[in-house]
């Protein structure tokens, strides 16, 4: 009897134990084939980019795209921030005599539905004004959308009811995108903690990033969020185990990320994002608080090369607990660093430093955030992702940034606020 | 480099042994339980997760333990603790077995009562029943400030069949949040919204430990969106992920 209950015992827990993966993270982003009208199209100038930029309402098209939508550039791409399922849309194209044209994909990111999506701006319906740089036209987009490959056939109508103020200084409000842009749990094509992420990031807009840093066996700070190698976050392979345990010349020959990337270094992250990117604010979160005394020369230097080529670009070493602490106050100079305290505010006020960074699950903070900015601090939440908390802290918090997973939702709800 | 590759071959070789060790245990003891000296015990009688049929004020209770592989991507730690159960059963006339159940992690929290409507063919038996669950919780440390509340609806089916003096049971599952209230800080969301969170599948054994107490084995396999002492990790993920959840019950 005792057997035959061993036996259910064991089996049981030889099933409970196992790691179970039944969904891959590969999710394939529809494209239009070559020979679309998108290829004859011409691409538009900065000045013409800007005129359709603002808030748009959809008129039809809602059941996808929601009540309204943002329209906001970033090097020669649209994106489109919705509210419903965290939608967003990444088109371009540009003018064809006097019609916009613009094609693309659109993602809902708190699921796993995409497909294409098309918008034309005819001539007598805001094409002709862009085109003329008219800066308070009216403008209709029409289109489609479908789903995953098909061909779009659902009709959008969006028109532009509000643009962002003109008086709008560079965007104060940090959207922070986590892991350099998202999870690769959040099946986006491109790996988490990666230069290509954060080139994905901008679009999303990001206007900073969090990147995590583990490091090697001889001390090579390498940008990674897992403590160990695992089929999460890297290719199926024989190597396993902590990630201290390798050196970076096998991190980089013999492990590859879960798209296929190579590990990068803190040193090659911040110098694709100073020299590729428009990002203004990076938090190195260190996983282990030996990293602390090889991330901060490195941050200084970019922070150095920043200022001197005018750049907008701070970097700051993140201190999730109190180890991480010690080993701040514990470097020499440590006063000169720019750094970002999870903790309490008085941790904040005994390292000093710059920018206080709350988990978003205590609350608004009104009180300590208010504190911190008597203080000439900054006050930046996280992790939040949660869509129904995310607008209410938008709405009632009085943060500096957030960051998320989903800076596509959060760049929503900014600019809407922002349009107020 | 060949340090990393050995000891890479030994957790593989690790892993192949024990998932095999089962397969040779089961066998082994399929030829055992013929040696099994016979009792004048019925598990029919004890037997407390079986979908049977109860006499009218029937009462029967057991406490248990489980323990649930939480989805890494929803916690991304292993942080593991264990649930503590309660569950208890009472006849009513008609076939009709009241089932309360009573499940806690301190922090989270789910009480559970439902009828079900059982009918027994021989060593055969089945149910259908229906279950309005609450449950709640509250976290204040550890950098959390957070509240939750819910209702769920759980229609489920279960059937059984008694092998000599053993009870196996399957009982499927098909829950659906009606309501959600979460609270950060002073920040509260509600949703009222109903969301069918995914099947699970649930299998059980019982046998005579000794006298007439009862050891319940079983694996739970929810395919779910929502796992309640998961709570304050406040998944985002719009997908099902897969949680299987060991159980040990006693009914003493």
């Amino acid at each position: 009897m005792i057997r035959t209950l061993l036996a259910a015992v064991v089996l049981t827990i030889a099933v409970a134990s196992c790691d179970y993966m039944f969904d891959d993270y590969i999710l394939d982003i529809p494209e239009f084939g070559p020979g679309s009208i998108h290829d004859q199209t011409h691409p538009l100038n900065v000045t013409k980019q800007l005129i359709t930029e603002g808030i748009y309402e959809v008129k039809q098209g809602k059941e996808l795209l929601g009540d309204s939508l943002v329209f906001r550039w970033n090097r020669n791409i649209l994106s489109i921030f919705g509210k419903r399922m965290g939608i967003y849309s990444l088109v371009s194209g540009g003018s064809l005599d006097s019609i916009m044209v613009m094609q693309g994909y659109w993602r809902e990111a708190l699921s796993d539905n995409t497909g294409l999506l098309s918008l034309i701006a005819k001539r007598e319906e805001g094409g002709m004004a862009i085109m003329g740089e008219e800066p308070d036209c009216a403008i209709t987009w029409r289109g489609t959308f479908g789903y995953g490959g098909g061909i779009p056939s659902s009709p959008i109508e969006l028109k532009l009811v509000k643009r962002f103020p003109k008086n709008k200084a560079i965007q104060k409000f940090g959207v922070i995108a986590h892991r350099g842009g998202g999870r690769t749990s959040d099946k986006l094509p491109v790996s988490e903690n990666t230069p290509d992420m954060i080139s994905l990031a901008q679009h999303f807009g990001a206007t900073g990033i969090e990147i995590d840093t583990r490091l090697s066996k001889d001390d090579s700070v390498m940008i990674y969020h897992d403590s160990d190698l695992n089929i999460r976050l890297t290719k199926k392979g024989p190597f396993m185990g902590p990630v201290q345990q390798y050196t970076y010349q096998q991190l980089r020959t013999l492990v590859r990320l879960y798209h296929g990337e190579v590990m990068p270094t803190l040193r090659e992250m911040l110098q694709y994002t100073l020299d590729s990117t428009d990002i203004r604010f990076v938090w190195i979160d260190n996983k282990d608080a030996v990293t602390m005394e090889k991330v901060i020369p490195i941050l200084m230097e970019f922070n150095k090369r920043a200022k001197e080529i005018d750049r907008n670009m701070l970097t700051v070493v993140g201190m999730p607990n109190e180890k991480m602490m010690d080993a701040y106050l514990a470097y020499p100079g440590h006063e000169n660093v720019p750094a970002l305290c999870e903790l309490t505010v008085p941790d904040v006020e005994k390292v000093n430093a710059w920018v206080w960074g709350p988990r978003w699950t205590m609350g608004i903070q009104t009180s300590e955030v208010k504190k911190i900015h008597d203080q000439g601090r900054f006050a930046v939440l996280w992790t939040l992702d949660d869509p129904q908390f995310m607008e209410k802290f938008m709405e009632e918090g009085q943060f500096d940034g957030i960051l998320t997973n989903y800076p596509t939702l959060l760049s929503y709800y900014y600019y809407v606020k922002m349009c107020r | 480099m060949q340090h990393i590759l050995e000891q890479n071959k030994v957790m593989l070789r690790k892993r192949i042994f024990v998932l095999s060790l089962p397969l040779i245990l089961t066998a082994f003891l399929s030829t055992g339980q013929e040696r099994h000296i016979k009792q004048t015990f019925d598990i029919k009688k004890s037997a407390i997760m079986l979908p049977k049929e109860y006499a009218f004020k029937e009462f029967n209770w057991m406490f248990g333990f489980s323990f649930a592989k939480v989805p890494f991507d929803w916690v991304e730690t292993s942080l593991q603790a264990p649930l503590f159960y309660l569950h208890a059963n009472y006849g009513l006339p008609y076939n009709i077995v009241l089932n309360a159940e009573w499940q806690t992690l301190i922090v989270s929290n789910q009480f559970r009562l439902g009828a079900k409507w059982t009918h027994e063919i021989g060593n055969f038996s089945f149910g259908v029943g229906y279950d309005q669950n609450f449950m709640f919780g509250k976290m204040g440390f550890l950098g959390f400030d957070n509240r939750f509340k819910g209702w769920t609806s759980i229609p489920n089916v279960s059937v059984g069949l008694k092998i000599g003096n053993v009870a196996l049971s399957a009982v499927g599952e098909f829950p659906a949040i009606t309501s959600l209230k979460r609270t950060a800080g002073e920040i509260d969301t509600y949703s009222s919204k109903n969301v069918f969170i995914g099947p699970s599948v649930n299998f059980y054994v019982e046998q005579r430990l000794y006298k007439h107490h009862i050891l319940v084995v079983g694996l739970k396999n929810s395919y779910t969106k929502f796992f309640f002492p998961a709570w304050m990790a406040f998944s985002t993920f719009n997908r099902r992920y897969y949680v299987p959840e060991l159980f040990l019950g006693f009914k003493l």
